[in-house]
C-alpha cells in the first residue's frame, strides 16, 4: 500500500460544500414547515410531540442523535490510533450506554407519566428542592451546549478538510442552517429529520466503505496484511493499553452522556409509553454497526502507514482524508460528506429541542409560573437560537475549549451515580444528592487533573456514590416513588391554548 | 467496481425501499393520530426482561470486531450490518401496531 498514491480528488470545491450544507438544510426546512403546519398546536406538541412518538421514529431519532459528527470520525480515529482494540473500546460502551437507559426510563415513565425533564424529576423527588433541581439543570444546559459545539467543530473539520471551506464560515453556515429548520416544529422536526438522518448515516456509509476497499489493490486481504505487519496487536481487541488509555474512561463518560442528558430523557417522555424500552433496546443494538462500519477507515489509514502530521495534525481527520484522497467517485465523496452532515444536523437539532424543554419547564415554568402560552412558546424558540449562537461563538472564538469539555464531562460523571441512585434507591435524600455532586466536583476534579483521566473518573464516581450513601445514613428518609405522579406540576393544562402562529 | 460493491448497492436499494415505506407509514400514522386527537388509553409497557437481549447485542458486536482481526472478509460485516440498521429502522414502523 503506497501512500504516495493518495491524492486529493479534484473538483471538491467550496461551492460544492456549501451546496451540500445548505441544500440539506433547505430540504429539512421544507419538511419542518410541513410538520409545523400539521403537527404543532401548542408548546406541549413542540417539546414533547404530545407523547405520541412511535417505535420507528423513536428508534431512528435516538440513533441519529447519539451518532455525533465527531463520533463518526472518532470510530475511524480510535481504530487508526489503537487498532481493533480502539474500535472495540469505542464501540461496545456506545451501544451499551443507550440500552442502559432502559431500566431507568421504564421507572420514570411509569412513575412520572406526565414528565418533561430530568431536572423536573429532581425537583419533585427531592421535596421541591431548587438546589437539587438547579444542579441538574445546569448540568443539562452545559451538556447540550457541549453537544452543539462539538458537532459544529466536527463538521467544520470535515468541510475544511474535504472542500477547503474556511472552518469559521463552515461553523456559521451550519448553525444557521440547523437553527432555521429546528425553529419550526420542535421535537417533531427533530425526530422526523433525525430518522431520515439515520438512513443517511447508514446506507451511504456502507457503500463508501465497500468502495474504499475496492480501490485498494488486493482489497481487504492487502489491508489486513499491512495492518498486521505494522503491529500484530492492531488486529487484536485485547490490547490493555487501549482500555487504560481511553476505553474505561470513555465507557463511564458515555454512560453519563446518556443518563445525564436531557436529549434522551426528552425521548423517554415523548415516545408512546408502550414503546419506551423497545425504542432504547432497538436503538442501542442497531447503533452498533455504524461505528463498526466507519471504523474500517482507520484500518486503511494504518495500512497506508499514514501519520497524524500527514493528515493535518489531528487523527479525527483520518476518515475524511482517506475518503477524499483515495480516488473515490465524486458521488461517493458527496455521500460521505452527507453522512457527516446528517450526524451533525441531527445531534444539533435534537440538542436544541432538548434545550427548549429545559428552558420551558425548568426555568420559565419554575421561576415564572404565570408566563402565558404565547410568551412561553416564543421563549422556547428563542432559547434554541441562543443555545446555538453561544455554542457557535465558543467555536469561533478559536479558544481551546478543552476546559469546557472536561468541565462538562466532570459534571456529567459527577451526577451519574447520584442520579441513578435517586431513581433506583428510595433512601437517596437531598443532602446526599447535592453533596455527592458538589464533592465529586470539588475533590474529583483536582484528582483528575493531578492523576489523569482514569484515576480521576473512578474517583469522581466513588466520591459521588459514597457521599449519597453517607447522606442516607446521616439523615434516614425513604421516598415513595409512587408519590411522584401526585407531586408533578401538570403542564398539560397550561399548554392547551393554541400556539400563537396557529391561533 | 467489484461484485461486492454491486451486491452492497443492491442491498442498499432494498433497505431504502423498506425504510421509505416504513417512514411513509410513520408520517401518515402520526398525522392521522394528531388529527383524530385519539384519546384512547395506551396500554402499559409489557414487563419484558431485556437483560438477555442487551447481553446478546454486546456479545455479537464484540465478536464481530474480534473476527475482523482474524478473517479479512469480516471487514465487510460493518457495512452490511449498517444496511441492516437502515432496514430495521424501516421495519420498526411496521412492528409498532399503532404507527
Amino acid at each position: 500500500m503506497d501512500k504516495t498514491a493518495l491524492q486529493l480528488t479534484e473538483g471538491l470545491s467550496p461551492a460544492l460544500g456549501f451546496t451540500l450544507m445548505i441544500g440539506l438544510g433547505v430540504a429539512f426546512l421544507a419538511l419542518a414547515y410541513l410538520i409545523k403546519r400539521t403537527l404543532i398546536r401548542n408548546t406541549h406538541d413542540f417539546i414533547s410531540s404530545n407523547r405520541r412518538i412511535g417505535l420507528g421514529f423513536g428508534v431512528g431519532s435516538v440513533i441519529s442523535v447519539w451518532t455525533w459528527a465527531m463520533a463518526v470520525m472518532m470510530s475511524s480515529a480510535m481504530t487508526f490510533q489503537w487498532g481493533l482494540s480502539g474500535l472495540f473500546w469505542f464501540v461496545v460502551p456506545n451501544g451499551l450506554a443507550l440500552m442502559a437507559m432502559i431500566p431507568l426510563a421504564r421507572i420514570l415513565r411509569k412513575r412520572m407519566p406526565e414528565g418533561y425533564t430530568i431536572s423536573q424529576f429532581a425537583f419533585n423527588r427531592f421535596g421541591r428542592s431548587q438546589t437539587a433541581a438547579s444542579v441538574v439543570t445546569v448540568t443539562m444546559i452545559f451538556g447540550i451546549l457541549l453537544e452543539i459545539l462539538i458537532n459544529l467543530k466536527g463538521t467544520s473539520v470535515v468541510m475544511s478538510t474535504v472542500f477547503s471551506i474556511d472552518w469559521r464560515v463552515a461553523t456559521i453556515v451550519t448553525v444557521c442552517v440547523v437553527m432555521a429548520y429546528s425553529f419550526f416544529g420542535g421535537l417533531w422536526t427533530a425526530v422526523m429529520t433525525g430518522t431520515i438522518n439515520t438512513w443517511m448515516i447508514t446506507v451511504p456509509a456502507a457503500l463508501v466503505i465497500v468502495a474504499v476497499f475496492d480501490l485498494i489493490p488486493g482489497g481487504v486481504d492487502t489491508v489486513f496484511a499491512a495492518v498486521g505487519e505494522a503491529d500484530p496487536m492492531n488486529l487484536s481487541i485485547m490490547d490493555s493499553a487501549a482500555a487504560a488509555g481511553f476505553g474505561i474512561t470513555l465507557a463511564f463518560g458515555l454512560l453519563a452522556s446518556v443518563v445525564a442528558d436531557q436529549t434522551f430523557w426528552q425521548k423517554v417522555w415523548s415516545v408512546r409509553k408502550d414503546q419506551v424500552s423497545r425504542t432504547f433496546m432497538w436503538a442501542g443494538a442497531l447503533f452498533y454497526p455504524i461505528p463498526i462500519c466507519l471504523g474500517m477507515l482507520g484500518l486503511v489509514g494504518i495500512g497506508y502507514g499514514l501519520t497524524a502530521t500527514e493528515i493535518g495534525g489531528d487523527i479525527v481527520a483520518i476518515g475524511p482524508y482517506i475518503v477524499s484522497h483515495i480516488g473515490l467517485p465524486m458521488t461517493l465523496i458527496i455521500a460521505y460528506s452527507l453522512v457527516i452532515l446528517a450526524a451533525c444536523y441531527s445531534t444539533i437539532d435534537g440538542a436544541s429541542a432538548a434545550l427548549s424543554s429545559v428552558v420551558a419547564i425548568d426555568i420559565v415554568k419554575r421561576f415564572a409560573p404565570g408566563t402565558n402560552e404565547r410568551t412561553l412558546f416564543y421563549i422556547t424558540k428563542a432559547s434554541m437560537f441562543i443555545g446555538g449562537s453561544v455554542a457557535a461563538l465558543i467555536v469561533l472564538s478559536g479558544v481551546d475549549f478543552t476546559s469546557l469539555v472536561l468541565t462538562t464531562y466532570a459534571l456529567k460523571t459527577s451526577i451519574l451515580i447520584p442520579l441513578v441512585l435517586a431513581i433506583l434507591w428510595p433512601r437517596t435524600n437531598t443532602l446526599g444528592f447535592v453533596a455527592g455532586v458538589i464533592l465529586a466536583i470539588l475533590i474529583g476534579m483536582p484528582i483528575r487533573s493531578l492523576y489523569g483521566e482514569l484515576v480521576g473518573t473512578l474517583s469522581i464516581l466513588a466520591i459521588s456514590g459514597i457521599t449519597v450513601v453517607l447522606g442516607a445514613l446521616l439523615k434516614p428518609v425513604t421516598f415513595d416513588m409512587e408519590e411522584l405522579e401526585e407531586l408533578m406540576t401538570d403542564l398539560d393544562n397550561e399548554t392547551s391554548v393554541p400556539a400563537p402562529d396557529r391561533a | 467496481m467489484s461484485f461486492m460493491f454491486y451486491t452492497t448497492l443492491f442491498l442498499c436499494t432494498v433497505a431504502t425501499i423498506i425504510f421509505v415505506a416504513g417512514y411513509f407509514r410513520g408520517v401518515t400514522g402520526a398525522v392521522a393520530d394528531h388529527r383524530a386527537e385519539d384519546k384512547a388509553p395506551i396500554p402499559e409497557e409489557k414487563d419484558s426482561n431485556y437483560g438477555v437481549a442487551i447481553l446478546a447485542a454486546v456479545v455479537v458486536a464484540s465478536t464481530i470486531i474480534g473476527l475482523v482481526g482474524v478473517v479479512p472478509e469480516m471487514i465487510y460485516a460493518g457495512p452490511l450490518l449498517a444496511i441492516v440498521t437502515a432496514t430495521m429502522n424501516g421495519v420498526a414502523f411496521f412492528a409498532d401496531a399503532k404507527a
